[in-house]
């Protein structure tokens, strides 16, 4: 625990937190500043013109494919640090799917800050209402719905996403 | 460059080359030859395939037939391999990568080791100035 003013604060939180920071910082300069980061920004806009200036796009995206699956599992990691006292669970991604799907939506598909700036929305939204509505009866799944209500409010509103770029 | 070498060569030959798109057959067994050193160009009216004889010869559009490129037999061969033997492609829409900003274009094109920013900025001076400027808000850009 850490105690911060009168709140107690669990360590696996602050973890969580900072991994996640660290993460998009590191990504964000891997596709900003590296020659494989603007090779796979290119080959998302168009694949045929990176391969005719003599790129191998496959490797590119077998690269995406590779981090993906990292940062997934560096999620899943996360996920038991803070939800489950670090205990591993094959299905423990169940539940979180949905959420990051809707992350993804809201965010923009193809944007690394609208998936950001999604995910504390989500958390948030979710966190908030059910902590000041979801006490009543029968409320208890409220937070859920509300985040499935921001999901339909965003795709009614912006289609693309907050950030997104494809439609 | 190993192999054969470009004197001995036409620069790009094909036999036969027969490519379809999304089912239609666009090539119908095109027999080109393009000797080397010199500038050749292929006429023709809209829709008759000069673009996909081209797009073909890199391996963009799946194709039969027999492909050389100076002297390499290149059919079945990967686009990028293929533009690595010395191929430039430069499309008619100018398919610039709108999201990148001009100087990562220069940077993506850019094949081993050595900037060549510096000759293209004396070409284009104005790239310079427009270097962090994102491709698809310049002038005449597909957007």
């Amino acid at each position: 625990m850490t105690t911060a003013g009168s709140e107690k604060i669990p360590n696996g939180d602050l973890v969580a937190l900072g991994t996640g920071l660290v993460l998009l910082a590191g990504l964000t300069w891997f596709l900003r500043r590296t020659r494989y980061g603007i090779i796979i920004r290119a080959g998302a806009e168009n694949r045929d013109m990176v391969r005719a200036l003599g790129i191998d796009v496959g490797r590119a995206f077998t690269l995406v494919f590779m981090i993906g699956g990292a940062a997934a599992g560096l999620a899943g990691l996360l996920n038991s640090v803070v939800f489950y006292s670090s205990l591993i669970d094959p299905s423990q991604g169940d539940q979180l799917l949905i959420f990051a799907f809707i992350v993804v939506v809201i965010g923009g598909l193809g944007s690394l800050t609208g998936s950001a700036i999604a995910a504390l929305l989500v958390g948030l939204v979710q966190v908030y209402v059910t902590f000041y509505v979801g006490s009543g009866a029968g409320l208890a799944q409220i937070g859920n719905l509300s985040v499935a209500l921001v999901l339909a409010v965003v795709l009614l509103v912006r289609p693309k996403g907050l950030l997104g770029k494809a439609a | 460059m190993t192999g054969p070498s470009t004197a001995t060569h036409p620069a790009i030959e094909t036999a036969d080359l027969v490519a379809s798109i999304s089912g239609s057959r666009i090539l119908h067994g095109v027999d080109l030859h393009v000797p080397s050193g010199g500038v050749t160009a292929v006429l023709g009216r809209n829709g008759v395939g000069k673009t996909t004889t081209l797009r073909a010869l890199l391996g963009l559009v799946p194709s039969t037939g027999r492909i050389r490129v100076l002297g390499h037999d290149v059919s079945g061969w990967p686009v990028h391999r293929i533009v690595r033997l010395g191929v430039g492609y430069v499309p008619e829409d100018r398919e610039v990568f709108a999201r990148l900003t001009v100087r990562e274009n220069l940077r993506l094109a850019e094949l081993g080791p050595g900037s060549r920013y510096e000759a293209v900025y004396e070409l284009f001076p104005e790239l310079r100035q427009r270097a962090g400027q994102l491709a698809g808000t310049l002038s005449g850009s597909p957007g």
